[in-house]
């Protein structure tokens, strides 16, 4: 909504600085985008044209213009300049849009003081107007530009849904009485009805209409509106068209009731019925389209066919033409929903749409009424028939809310006396009386936001100032503090940055074809995604990892570790962990010894189930996506709870990539185990003793089957078991390998002799031996 | 006594031409072993008159003491010689880089939630979590915004059918925690998590983005009490001398609802580009909770009453760090993550 400031002036004569509105407004009300003039040119004064001479061999010509009590000579080469028009010129000293200075200059020989200038000199955009040449201003006769708007100042006010009172002029004139506590000068108006009779008859056969009015103006003229007119429907950012149509437009913003003219000549009938529609009905709007209709949209008809679509656009039939010399002026009550329906629908939304939606006050729509059939008539020379065609099914009428006081300090914190509570309502021209500790207030129609005791609390806290309220912290007493796990999901974080990765945040939208070779599932897609690349819900968070790798090896950033906990979506959401691995780690790179390999990522896997307090075992597994020979799946408990490996090199391949370890750990599934007790065991005093021994073994046997074996074969004191070696080659064969183990002992009560030792490696040995197709190494 | 003195420089003598350790012993047996030429002169022992035995064993020991200190000192030297040689094949550039044992970092976005969230322990509230896919009816309709309404225009979602969609806040917890309270105990909590608006990325928008929540419910919650809150959850994100501004508001969930303003770190007020010359800086949107949501959540508004507030965690960061673009904390470049691990 734009305001005006000398639209305003209408309804507050009292003097207000529109910077300090702004401040006002927006501390107590409602956003102020900005404060701007209305056209970006200082300096501008009327001229009157007395004379023109031609000039020889030039288009241009010597004027000779009125300045107040001077007489100027200005060099002008619009064609259209005359004498006898009344014209703005930007005098000596004056600023044009884009810093243009005005001079005296020398034009022809002739020294030109000042310029007269053309709508679009003076900054006024294509949108609003067509003209070509100078503007010259209609109807000549004006005091000074002052009064015809060309120095008024905008406010352009960002209105939230709730506030439909603020979008007419009058509204907004409500609000700044409020604010500023000076008065509202109400509008008054008076028509003068000729002789004629309306004969317009208006029924009503919809719920969907709760008033429908109207009245005829005869022996108008179709013409241009005079430039103060003009100039506000361009404040309010209105393009003017002729003066009935720009009465209608005028009046909505001016009162906030939206009208429509008919050219009464038209239509056919006499009387004009307002229904629902039927489902396909069609109707041509004033765009020249036709539209197909859907049951309850809302038609005005003439009885058999539509002449308009109530509330959202008129019909091309029915239109006010040149022609035009009689109107049927429409000022209509519709349902809110229905117009907000019907407009989105058809993409017809407009400020009349808009206004209806959000909710009209129905007390201004005879006021409304009245004021644009005098105005057409004032306009267009014509008159204003006798009486107003009126059908009513449901108006609007105010209402009561009681309020305790106590209510009010209660929410706000605040100590209001009844008083102070009763005097900032009525500032806000509500009638509110008092009985005991509660307010009564009746609400006028206008202010349809207000239905309860939380809208006027909340008139009576903006009013009084949220910046006045006292600044305390709640009373409730309540324990805080994080849960088990999100203690530990910020220490399982903290441990992998000390290991020198990075977390990652990328996006959950995804291309289902990226998780391809990761999961089988398909992604739930959303309904109108923005972007292919972001169609559908990840399920798992690797292929977005491995986007962020890509991104800095594009960069010559080749040692990049990430990982990232987010949600995944599979039959449910859950949350997982992921990392991303590439390049060198923990190395220098001058020295690198160590390539980073599965057993990196092993390691840090191994790492994060720690702090989980969980051991997985890893079962050699195969992703598409990922090396057949080197991933695994993490097994807990007898379930999959994630999956690791290399990148396969095809899938390195996509992403432009050389390396790449991964591994994706659902935190949903480990939750399950997670324990957080830490167990205090005696750290045994007797000294331990290590035995060394070498296994030849099936090349295929997994290392950590030989591991859990000895430890399943319970020979006593062992407490510990570690793989130390790994051979291949001679003299064993391509079907064999050797695993040396380390194995630890420990007696809490004594210490061994050799021969003990002995004794319980054989044990060891003989149980391996038999269990495991096996030998020692000798 | 010249044989002791020759004995000890032809010793000597003999000491200065081993430049082994290995050497060094042949000459300790040649001269001080059991049957060394030492050991010799003291057998000669035997040959003297018991008066004169004492003083020439002791001349003896003393020339046994005298040729010890001698090899041992030489034996010394060798050894450091060694050492020394040993020592100087092993130099190094100590101006070579380490092996890279840097630790990485959590993300800012991250950092600001954990941050937000230690302040909000302190003051007594618990983090609550829910998911990302929501209902309709706990992302809007028990929020006070029944289909149709006109604000779902102001937050365009991501709809996976017609009943289910991505939160575009994280509003639908605090739904659910009140529902789990079952409308007879207070709530004091936070809630973090990801959102998603159908928003063209820029500069400016994201479609998804990192929000934190407030909820209190109680018997006697009030605005006031909002301000305060409000007042250090600005101070603790952008200094200790901010102050706060409220401008009227509109959320169909609360009422009265409030645009909150912290006053600029930049300029103190006084006016420059970040602030656009008005002093303060728009953070965040917050709001007594609207008696209908309450309702919908099973807490009698004639008892009970709340605040709630919401707070962009990318808006935060870029106005503290002066980050210009927020696809910068997708992008996950370690260049700038590296940034915050301070
Ligand atoms: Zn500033």
């Amino acid at each position: 909504m734009n305001v005006s400031m000398q639209w305003l002036n209408d309804y507050i004569k009292a003097t207000i600085d529109p910077k300090d509105l702004a401040e006002k407004f927006s501390l107590h009300a409602q956003e102020v985008a900005d404060v701007t003039p209305l056209y970006q040119a200082e300096g501008l004064v009327l001229g009157r044209v007395l004379k023109t001479e031609t000039i020889p061999d030039s288009k241009n010509k010597k004027c000779q213009v009125q300045v107040g009590d001077a007489i100027r000579t200005i060099v002008c080469g619009a064609p259209n300049v005359a004498a006898g028009q009344d014209v703005i010129v930007a005098d000596i000293g004056a600023t044009l849009p884009g810093g243009i200075q005005i001079k005296t200059a020398k034009i022809n020989g002739i020294e030109s003081a000042g310029m007269i200038v053309s709508l679009d000199e003076i900054g006024l955009d294509k949108k609003y107007h067509q003209e070509t040449g100078i503007h010259v201003l209609e109807p000549a006769g004006a005091d000074s530009l002052d009064t015809l708007g060309f120095n008024d100042q905008v406010i352009e006010l960002e209105l939230t849904p709730n506030r439909m009172d603020l979008m007419s002029m009058l509204g907004v004139a409500y609000e700044v009485s409020a604010l500023y506590e000076v008065p509202l000068t109400l509008p008054k108006v008076t028509v003068k009805e000729s002789n004629q009779v309306n004969p317009v008859k208006t029924v009503i056969d919809t719920d969907l209409c709760d008033a429908y009015y109207g009245r005829v103006i005869d022996d108008i003229t179709i013409k241009e509106s005079p430039e103060w007119l003009k100039n506000r429907l361009i404040a309010a950012g209105i393009r003017p068209i002729n003066n009935i149509v720009d009465v209608t437009n005028y009046v909505m913003i001016d009162l906030g009731q939206p009208l429509h003219a008919f050219d009464l000549d038209t239509i056919p009938s006499e009387t004009i019925r307002v229904k629902a529609a039927e489902a396909d009905e069609t109707f041509t709007t004033l765009d020249g389209q036709e539209r197909t209709l859907q049951k309850g949209d809302i038609l005005i008809t003439d009885g058999k066919k539509p002449i308009a679509l109530g509330g959202v656009m008129g019909g091309l039939d029915t239109e006010v033409s040149l022609k035009t010399t009689r109107v049927f002026l429409e000022s209509a009550l519709f349902n809110a929903t229905r117009i907000g329906q019907t407009s989105r629908r058809l993409d017809l939304r407009s400020e009349a749409s808009l206004r209806f939606e959000r909710g009209i006050a129905h007390d201004r729509a005879l006021l409304a009424l009245d004021k644009a059939a005098q105005m057409m008539a004032n306009l267009g020379g014509g008159t204003v028939a006798q009486g107003i065609s009126k059908a009513e099914r449901n108006v609007h009428t105010p209402w009561d809310i009681s309020l305790p006081l106590s209510r009010v300090n209660g929410v706000l914190g605040t100590a209001l006396t009844i008083d102070e509570a009763k005097q900032i309502l009525s500032r806000l021209h509500l009638d509110v009386t008092v009985q005991g500790d509660v307010l009564m207030v009746l609400v006028p129609v206008r202010r349809l936001d207000i239905k309860t005791e939380q809208d006027l609390i909340e008139e009576i806290g903006r009013v009084y100032g949220y910046n006045q309220l006292p600044i305390t912290l709640p009373s409730t007493n309540t324990e805080g503090g994080l849960t088990a796990y999100q203690r530990k999901r910020r220490q399982i974080k903290r441990h992998l940055e000390g290991l020198g990765l990075f977390e990652a945040i990328t996006y959950s939208l995804t291309h289902p074809d990226k998780e391809k070779g990761f999961t089988e599932a398909k992604g739930t897609h959303v309904l109108r995604p923005l972007s292919e690349d972001h169609q559908s819900l990840r399920q798992t968070l690797i292929p977005s990892l491995l986007d962020v790798l890509k991104y800095h090896h594009a960069r010559q950033m080749e040692s990049v570790h990430v990982f990232e906990m987010g949600h995944v979506y599979l039959t449910e959401e859950t949350e997982t962990l992921a990392l991303a691995l590439s390049g060198p780690w923990h190395e220098a790179p001058w020295k690198v010894a160590r390539p980073l390999d599965f057993f990196v990522l092993k390691g840090v896997i191994t790492h994060v189930l720690d702090l989980f307090g969980v051991t997985a075992t890893f079962k050699p597994a195969m992703l598409p996506a990922l090396h057949p020979h080197q991933t695994a799946e993490l097994v807990v408990d007898g379930n999959v709870v994630g999956f690791c490996g290399a990148v396969h090199p095809k899938t390195l391949n996509a992403y432009d990539l050389k390396e790449a370890f991964v591994v994706e750990i659902s935190i949903g599934k480990l939750k399950a185990y997670f324990n957080e007790e830490n167990r205090y065991i005696p750290v045994s005093k007797m000294p331990s003793v290590k035995r060394d021994v070498a296994f030849i073994v099936d090349e295929a046997l997994p290392a950590e089957s030989l591991i859990k074996a000895a430890l399943d074969a319970h020979v006593d004191h062992l407490y510990d078991v570690e793989i130390f070696d790994v051979y291949t080659g001679k003299p064993l064969l391509d079907t064999e390998k050797s695993l040396a183990l380390r194995l630890y002992f420990n007696d809490k009560t004594g210490t061994f002799k050799t021969a003990d030792i002995d004794r319980l490696m054989d044990q060891l040995t003989a149980h391996l031996t038999q269990t495991l197709n096996i030998r020692i190494r000798t | 006594m010249e044989a002791f003195d020759s004995l000890k420089q032809s010793f000597l003598k003999a000491l200065e031409t081993v430049f082994k350790e290995a050497e060094l012993a042949e000459l300790k047996a040649e001269y001080l072993g059991k049957k060394g030429k030492v050991t010799q002169l003291m057998q000669a022992m035997k040959d003297l008159s018991p008066e004169e035995r004492p003083a020439y064993g002791q001349k003896v020991n003393q020339l046994k003491n005298e040729l010890s200190d001698a090899l041992n000192a030489h034996k010394e030297a060798l050894e450091n010689a060694r050492i020394e040689a040993q020592l100087a094949t092993e130099k190094i550039d100590v101006t070579l880089p380490g092996h890279d044992m840097s630790v990485g970092s959590s993300h800012i976005l991250t950092q600001i939630v954990e941050s937000i969230e230690d302040l909000f322990i302190g003051l007594g509230y618990q983090i609550k979590e829910g998911p990302e896919i929501e209902s309709d009816e706990y992302n809007f309709e028990k929020l006070n915004l029944p289909k149709n309404h006109p604000a779902r225009d102001m937050q365009d979602s991501f709809y996976i059918d017609p009943n289910t969609l991505l939160r575009t806040h994280t509003s639908p917890v605090q739904v659910r925690t009140m529902l789990e309270y079952g409308g007879s105990k207070p709530v004091k909590i936070i809630c973090p998590g990801k959102v998603y608006r159908r928003d063209d990325d820029d500069a400016t928008h994201s479609h998804q983005f990192m929000q934190i929540e407030g909820l209190v419910v109680d018997q006697k919650t009030t605005m006031a009490d909002l301000k305060g809150t409000l007042l250090k959850l600005a101070q603790t994100m952008f200094g200790p001398d901010r102050t706060i501004r409220l401008r009227p508001s509109y959320f169909p969930f609360t009422e009265p609802s409030v645009e909150v303003d912290v006053s600029c770190y930049n300029c103190e007020g006084t006016g420059c580009s970040i602030c656009k010359h008005t002093g303060y800086i728009e953070i965040l949107g917050a709001g007594m909770v609207h008696d209908n949501v309450l309702k919908m959540s099973g807490y009698d508004p004639n008892v009970y009453q709340g605040f709630a507030f919401g707070i962009g965690v990318e808006r935060i960061a870029m106005l503290k760090y002066g980050i210009e673009d927020i696809r910068h904390f997708y992008t996950n470049d370690m260049r700038f993550l590296r940034m915050f691990n301070q």
